[in-house]
């Protein structure tokens, strides 16, 4: 069955993707996407950090290489990357962020964390903030805590403009969930509407106002 | 609750930090909300509109 092949590479490209965030480390990567091409496979790694991912002279992005076509049995794969300018406008860099604070801070100071994210995201630029951490924070009793500002769309066709993502944190106490989602500030929205000067008087002069 | 008129008294530059400020409390007021109470944010909110207005103004 056709379908069948269909699951069967998502499930691949899954599998390609996920190995690839683990092989560079948490926070490194923010999105992988894989695109096959006549000449080869072309992974396109989306990071903020890229010179940690190249690698001295291009080290780790050969060992990389090396390992997708023995394990995965590419052909000719062709690493591209591409940077994020901005760190805080990326929703996965962001909720990698803050698992990995978590993490060295301990849950204790989740609060502290979250707050001085949602500062910095602000100040980027980002119209709507939402972050969601659910887990054993901060003592034994799992409660989900929600820190938001700003504006955000959360349902309907006009929710996808929204850039979300997850991350897992491991701490002391059990395993913290973190969801992240982020209005970035070239969002187009529909009920956003932008009217010059001359359009508005056109508008009063026609009546329509 | 801070009056209007006690408000009304603060300079330009005062008005500003106080927004910052109350900005800032009223998202965690909201974090806390299951917990603290709705009165608190709707308290901030007020104020937080009553500053807003006289930075208008001024």
């Amino acid at each position: 069955m056709e379908e069948r092949k269909f699951v069967e590479l998502k499930k691949e490209e899954f599998n390609i993707r996920e190995f690839i965030k683990n092989y560079l480390g948490k926070g490194k990567v923010s999105k992988v996407a894989i695109i096959y091409t006549p000449i080869g496979e072309k992974v396109v790694m989306r990071t903020n950090k890229p010179g940690l991912v190249i690698g001295r002279g291009g080290e780790r992005v050969d060992t990389l290489t090396r390992i997708l076509k023995k394990r995965y049995n590419f052909e000719n794969p062709q690493i591209e990357i591409q940077e994020v300018t901005e760190k805080y406008l990326d929703a996965q860099t962001v909720a990698d962020d803050i698992a990995m604070s978590i993490e060295n801070f301990g849950s204790l100071k989740f609060k502290i964390v979250a707050y001085r994210m949602l500062k910095q995201i602000e100040d980027a630029g980002a119209m709507g903030v939402e972050l969601k951490l659910s887990g054993k924070l901060p003592g034994a009793r799992a409660r989900t805590w929600r820190f938001k500002k700003g504006y955000l769309k959360k349902v309907g066709d006009s929710s996808k403009v929204v850039n979300k993502a997850k991350a897992v944190a491991q701490t002391k106490s059990g395993t913290v969930g973190i969801e992240v989602s982020i209005l970035r500030p070239d969002a187009k929205i529909h009920d956003h509407i932008d009217l010059t000067k001359k359009q508005i008087v056109e508008e009063v002069e026609n009546g329509k106002v | 609750m801070v009056k209007f008129k006690e408000l009304s008294k603060l300079t330009d530059k005062e008005v500003k930090q106080k927004i910052s400020e109350l900005d800032l409390d009223l998202v965690k007021a909201r974090v806390t909300a299951s917990k603290g109470g709705k009165v608190k944010i709707r308290e901030l909110k007020k104020t937080l509109a009553r500053l807003k207005m006289l930075s208008r103004k001024k």
